[in-house]
């Protein structure tokens, strides 16, 4: 049959060259690719993850063992140096920078994968609920993260590290309990403007349950944004983990982050070992400014209007 | 006294200070003539840590202390040299024995205009004792031998019993337990200044404020802002006001060694501390600034002895004595601290007047022997890499002894495989800790009150307020006893010190040398006192 041909021959040719659809994702993965400087800073970004991971099988001294030649002329033998294997110096007490460096950048890596970690699970879940379900509920889950908001947090992260005393756990407890406060904001926000759309209100009359709907539907949209907004925290927990260690208040020695070193290194730097200031804040400014540039390609490449 | 501060110096001070002890006055600032002075008189003295209580009966720190130097006078202060000098009393008597010292004092004036009189310094001494004032010097009043203090203290004895008493307005009788030659040399310590009752019974504990405070030092307190500055300024009600030059001095706090330095080359402070290890260098850049004097101070840590703490392995004699073999002086002194300062293996300071150190077994060792012996020791423990310990470390916060806290804690690691908890703190959260006896090992530092050997060997009585080890041995506190009444008390000390070493109830590192910036118009500082008890009276700023 004449139609019958027609319509295996429009299906035939369907089944040779399938058209490829062009998700969201795609799009925006194109995007940011054509953003010169959020993909240089991913890939130095990468690069210095790449190393603190490779970095310390170069490494000929340990983070707290100290070069006993070394003490008490860091000036005239602490200098960085191929030979001695101290390739980054050596900090005020003759211990090696390079590994010292390394352990640091890991530590505030950590702390703020770990910080936009937590943001991005509770803040996501407890924002996008918030605002689903709205009415009482929305109110009374908001006033709180505003009364949390109103603490100084600051003053609560200082209080717990004395309290309970200085260690990386209650370090990622203080970081993770402010961290989501914000994110659960924004996607709040978003998910209103999401759950009175066609296909939510579909999800809604085939019977779906409202935690289906959220998680199914409504949380998927929030990626975009969500990821953004991460991306963007990370480097602020680093800036928070920082202070808190120029402080004095981070992580206890030997164990160290980049924030310490630095502290470490300008009490020092009007003594000529400048090198105990430069190494930790390459790698510090390094870390920030890619992970901003990395967030605002992605908050190019995955916001719509920008387009 | 404590201190917070870490380091001081050397022996350098003798020669170039030689000319300058010649002009030395025997009180106030005598400048010598022809001098110009500069226009403005106020010196600016950088402290570690907050100025803490300023009730003359409660201070127990160094800094402190120089701050109520200046708003009270007891009746002899230090000179220049460190010899006592007249101050509230013009003279004394003393009885064949040394027991009975009769002091008469001068027409002094309280700031309020009020005279000074003995009744002042009986109702200051009986305040120091009386338990409700729980001070943590109590102690010290009976330590210098006045009759029945210990005993008040204990709560045994009414405080109308201490024996010191007013025989009239300007005569003041004190009574000693036993012989003591030196007494004059306490009377410049607070506890022992006098207090004003009428504004103390008025005020409360609020008297110690700007507004309320009465004093009778040749400075009154005009600001006391906590963890930042006080500010003193000059009293023209103090009786030798008129040789009085600097008109104002500036407690500044800055809790940074390196922000010190830093604030005093640009001019903000007139004296700072040398932070560790920069003493060689800046020696050599600013020769004239750079100051280096031997300090009354030895620098210590605790080791909790009481049932307060739960570390096992310090209750371990062979622990203590291999921790405290392994901790290698002469790189601390000579690499970290590099201002002068002198490893000590036993408590008292050596330049103590009349004290002959003993001979500490460990001090003639090498660290090479003393390592060999502190591992054979951890061993015998049943302690050692393979069976690692932790011991938890508290200090205040200062980068010099975070330095020292760090290469110990390196030294015990790469020796005995014990690895060390570091936790720094505020300076009176530290003292409090101490006393408390909340810890496992603490940074300790002592300086001596008055230059005999009791004020320091005093802390290892089990009853000192001060003894903050905890430290109890009946033959240590015999011998403290027996020393006051000793012909010669060496013996005794002697005993006291190797006894000690042995409990290993305290590990000595070093002996203090103050290692200072100082600006040069700064002028009369008193660098031949090992004391370094200062008087912003004695000290004036001359023109550049």
């Amino acid at each position: 049959m004449l139609a019958d041909t027609r319509i295996d021959g429009v299906a035939k040719a369907e089944a040779i060259t399938p058209t490829k659809g062009r998700s969201l994702w795609r799009d925006a993965g194109y995007r940011f690719v054509r953003n010169r400087a959020a993909l240089v800073s991913l890939f130095v970004l990468l690069g210095v993850v790449v190393f603190t991971i490779v970095g310390p099988f170069f490494a000929r001294w340990s983070i707290e063992k100290i070069d006993w030649s070394v003490v008490g002329n860091v000036l005239s033998k602490g200098y960085p140096s191929v030979e001695t294997g101290h390739f980054f110096g050596t900090d005020e007490v003759g211990r090696d920078l390079y590994s010292r460096v390394i352990q640091g950048t890991q530590v505030s890596l950590m702390v703020g994968i770990i910080g936009a970690g937590i943001a991005v699970i509770v803040g996501t879940i407890y924002g996008a609920v918030a605002g689903y379900f709205g009415g009482r509920i929305d109110s009374l889950m908001m006033r709180f993260v505003d009364i949390l908001y109103s603490i100084p947090y600051m003053f609560i992260l200082i209080l717990l590290l004395i309290i309970f005393g200085r260690s990386f756990v209650m370090l990622f407890v203080g970081v993770g309990l402010i961290s989501w406060l914000g994110m659960a904001r924004v996607v709040r926000g978003q998910t209103l403007t999401l759950k009175n759309r066609e296909f939510v209100e579909a999800a809604i009359a085939t019977g779906a349950k409202p935690l289906t709907v959220i998680f199914r539907h409504i949380v998927p949209n929030l990626l975009g944004i969500v990821v953004v907004y991460a991306t963007l925290l990370v480097p602020e927990m680093i800036l928070l983990e920082s202070f808190i260690s120029f402080l004095g208040l981070g992580v206890q020695e030997p164990n160290t982050s980049l924030g310490a070193l630095i502290s470490e290194g300008s009490r020092t730097m009007q003594y000529g070992t400048i090198w105990q200031l430069i190494f930790p804040l390459v790698f510090f400014v390094t870390i920030l400014f890619t992970f901003f540039f990395v967030g605002d390609g992605l908050r190019d490449a995955l916001d719509p209007k920008d387009r | 006294m404590k201190t917070a501060q870490t380091f001081k110096a050397a022996a350098v001070a003798v020669a170039l200070l030689g000319a300058t002890a010649l002009t030395m006055p025997t009180f106030a600032a005598s400048v010598p003539e022809g001098t110009t002075l500069a226009a403005e008189q106020v010196f600016k003295y950088r402290v570690l840590d907050n100025i803490n209580t300023l009730d003359p009966q409660l201070v127990e720190d160094v800094d402190t202390s120089a701050v109520v130097r200046s708003l009270f006078e007891g009746l002899y202060n230090s000179g220049a040299d460190g010899n006592p000098v007249p101050g509230v009393a013009e003279s004394y008597e003393v009885n064949a024995d040394n027991t009975v010292y009769t002091f008469h004092l001068r027409d002094a004036k309280w700031s309020n205009g009020d005279p000074v009189t003995a009744g002042d310094f009986v109702y200051a001494w009986q305040r120091a004792v009386n338990p409700e004032t729980a001070s943590n010097y109590a102690y010290f009043v009976g330590l210098v031998g006045v009759v029945n203090a210990d005993a008040i203290v204990a709560g045994e004895k009414p405080v109308e019993e201490l024996g010191v008493k007013a025989i009239d307005d300007k005569t003041l009788e004190v009574n000693l337990a036993f012989s003591s030659p030196w007494f004059i040399r306490t009377l410049s310590h607070a506890t022992l200044y006098p207090s004003p009752k009428a504004v103390i019974e008025a005020k409360g504990i609020e008297w110690t404020k700007p507004e309320n405070i009465v004093g009778n030092g040749a400075y009154t307190l005009a600001e006391n802002t906590p963890g930042e500055r006080v500010i003193v300024k000059r009293n023209p009600n103090y009786w030798d006001d008129a040789h009085t030059v600097l008109n104002e001095v500036q407690f500044l706090t800055i809790n940074d060694e390196n922000q010190g330095l830093t604030r005093w080359r640009a001019g903000e402070v007139d004296q700072t501390d040398v932070p560790a290890g920069q003493y060689p260098a800046l020696k050599a850049e600013l020769p004239d600034e750079t100051f280096s004097v031997p300090q009354f101070c030895t620098y210590y840590f605790d080791v909790n002895m009481t049932d307060k703490q739960s570390n096992e392995a310090l209750k371990d004699v062979r622990v203590r004595e291999a921790l405290n073999l392994s901790i290698d002086r002469d790189v601390i002194v000579n690499g970290i601290l590099q201002g002068g300062q002198q490893p000590a293996y036993s408590f008292a300071h050596p330049l103590t007047a009349g004290y002959i150190m003993p001979q500490i077994p460990a001090a003639s060792m090498t660290q090479d022997e003393r390592d060999a012996r502190a591992e054979e020791l951890i061993a015998e423990a049943g302690y050692g890499k393979d069976n690692p310990l932790t011991i938890n470390y508290i200090y205040n916060t200062s980068d010099a002894h975070k330095k020292i806290a760090t290469v110990v804690g390196q030294m015990w690691k790469e020796k005995l495989g014990v690895t060390l908890n570091l936790q720094d703190m505020e300076f009176q959260t530290l003292i409090d800790t101490r006393h408390e006896k909340n810890f496992e090992l603490a940074r300790d530092a002592w300086c001596g009150d008055y230059n005999e050997a009791s004020t320091f060997l005093s802390l290892l009585d089990s009853n000192s307020d001060q003894n903050n080890s905890g430290y109890s041995n009946a033959q240590v506190d015999g011998w403290l006893a027996e020393a006051k009444t000793s012909e010669d008390p060496n013996v005794q000390y002697a005993e006291v010190e190797t006894q000690t070493a042995k409990d290993v109830a305290i590990m000595p590192i070093y002996y203090y040398a103050k290692v200072f910036m100082q600006n040069e118009s700064v002028k009369g500082w008193p660098y031949d006192d090992v004391e370094q008890n200062w008087y912003a009276k004695d000290l004036y700023k001359v023109a550049e």
